[in-house]
């Protein structure tokens, strides 16, 4: 099976820690992978190399072949866990911005989402509260016909009632011969829309597979899989 | 991709700036009203209204080019290094194209910044009395640089072009400074504005050294007035040549640590 992301032996040292250790991983292309472990196992650490924000210590990731640059950017569509909106601009403005940037957004189906979630896109992105900025953010990833999206902690931040729609949002917009990869620790909200897992803990990758096969084999669900593993 | 980025950071930047012009341009024609009334028949209240119209007009054209310093540094640190940069780093551009469109706005609003001070300064200090009065002032200078020929066009362009590579410099020097310090953990502003300190005394040694041993041999007083010219022509020259490899040196440093040290938090 072809392969979206490639890592090998990639590593990252910060000062005084080892945030990624030799990882070698291979997500394949179309699926629904989530990228699972406690806090400060390495997800985000993981996450950034795969968009080019930061720099590898060691090894290499590449995005469909090519290393992290202006190309891969083109067909990856990245949610990262902060808000990271210009507060100058409305929401329509971001969304001209992303449509002046991005070949494959589409700015009907942001407006559409915007009016599902009753954001008025006359706002100004400083007046909005934390929880809108972060939905008016998964409504521009979202809005892309990416092959890759990449979200990190797409329902941290948001209440417990919205976190059903904002899965829904992601199954319902993502295209679907792309590969979306979630992080998250809230694994229970996310499980039934996961194909694989891959686990990673301290910086390693403690597994990789596919969710029947951890329900098979464990006749557990990943939640409960999860817990055992990770247990403290 | 350069002119859609451009667009945006000149619609992020121009809140800061625009306010500040046309606040010059308010205060510039409101001391220049003013001043138009006899000084001689000036009540108490209308010289302290006068004060301070002349004093908001100064600190407002401090202000103009304080804010131009201050933008260049925000804009890139916030918007590339901050949490925007979050942002603009997963734009499919090339990160050249960063630097440049952050490079061009902050000169363009530099060169804004001045020519909107000194057009405040002609609304204040020019009418037709003033070029009247000042006629012989005027004709001398037309008549001495016509004198001077060519020559004086080639100094007069090259002095245009060494002051917009010496902000380009500064500009760049700061794009520098602070990609340096991003690469620290700890302590981020501080060892910028150290390697902005140590960037700005190593071209001071540079350029002492040229002055030391380059340029003096070029005069050899006395000299004749074309033979001056030429002189001080290739010492600009010299001047725009070292500054333009500071500019480039700059460049690439900030260049090379973003696209190969790149560590947002």
């Amino acid at each position: 099976m072809d392969s979206i992301v490639e890592c090998r032996n990639l590593t990252k040292c910060f000062p005084g820690c080892i945030a990624l250790n030799s990882v070698n991983l291979s997500i394949p292309k179309g699926q629904i992978v989530g990228l699972l472990g406690p806090n400060g196992s390495g997800k985000s650490t993981l996450i950034k190399l795969m968009n080019g924000l930061l720099t590898p210590t060691a090894g290499e990731v590449r995005i469909n072949g090519m290393k992290p640059g202006a190309e891969t950017k083109k067909i990856v569509s990245y949610l990262p866990e902060r808000t990271y909106l210009n507060d100058w601009m409305s929401v329509q403005n971001i969304i001209d911005f992303f449509g002046d940037f991005y070949a494959d957004f589409s700015k009907a189906k942001a407006y559409d989402m915007l009016q599902r979630l009753h954001i008025n896109p006359n706002r100004r992105i400083k007046t909005l509260s934390k929880g809108t900025k972060e939905k008016v953010q998964l409504i521009l990833v979202m809005s892309r016909e990416a092959q890759l999206y990449i979200l990190d902690e797409p329902i941290g931040g948001v209440d417990p009632a919205a976190r059903d729609y904002i899965l829904d949002t992601i199954i319902s917009n993502y295209s679907k011969d792309a590969t979306l990869l979630i992080s998250t620790h809230l694994i229970s909200d996310i499980e039934k829309i996961l194909d694989g897992v891959i686990f990673i803990n301290m910086g390693n990758i403690v597994l990789t597979a596919s969710v029947d096969k951890i329900r098979e084999k464990e006749n557990k669900s990943v939640d409960e899989f999860f817990r055992e593993v990770f247990r403290c | 991709m350069l002119g859609r980025m451009m667009k945006y950071e000149i619609k992020a930047t121009q809140r800061t700036f625009l306010p500040i012009y046309g606040l010059i341009i308010i205060f510039a024609l409101l001391i220049r009203l003013f001043t138009q009334f006899n000084f001689q028949h000036m009540n108490g209240a209308f010289s302290f209204l006068m004060g301070i119209t002349i004093f908001i007009y100064v600190i407002l054209i401090a202000a103009a080019l304080i804010m131009t310093i201050v933008a260049t540094s925000r804009r890139f640190t916030t918007n590339l290094l901050g949490d925007e940069g979050y942002l603009s780093f997963t734009l499919p551009v090339k990160i050249h194209s960063h630097i440049d469109c952050k490079m061009l706005v902050s000169l363009m609003w530099a060169v804004l910044s001045v020519i909107v001070t000194l057009l405040s300064v002609f609304v204040l200090s020019v009418d037709t009395n003033f070029i009247n009065k000042n006629n012989p002032f005027f004709a001398e200078f037309g008549a001495d640089y016509s004198r001077c020929g060519n020559m004086a066009h080639l100094i007069t362009f090259e002095i245009i072009v060494l002051v917009l590579i010496s902000i380009l410099c500064v500009i760049l020097q700061i794009y520098a400074s602070a990609t340096v310090g991003n690469l620290c953990g700890k302590h981020r502003r501080l060892v910028s504005f150290g390697t902005f300190i140590g960037l700005g005394i190593a071209q001071m040694i540079v350029y002492s050294f040229i002055i030391n041993y380059i340029k003096i041999k070029n005069f050899s007083l006395p000299m004749g007035e074309q033979a001056m010219l030429s002189a001080i022509a290739a010492n600009i020259g010299i001047a725009m040549a070292v500054t333009a490899a500071f500019c480039v040196a700059f460049y690439f440093l900030t260049y090379w640590l973003l696209s190969r040290k790149l560590n947002l938090e």
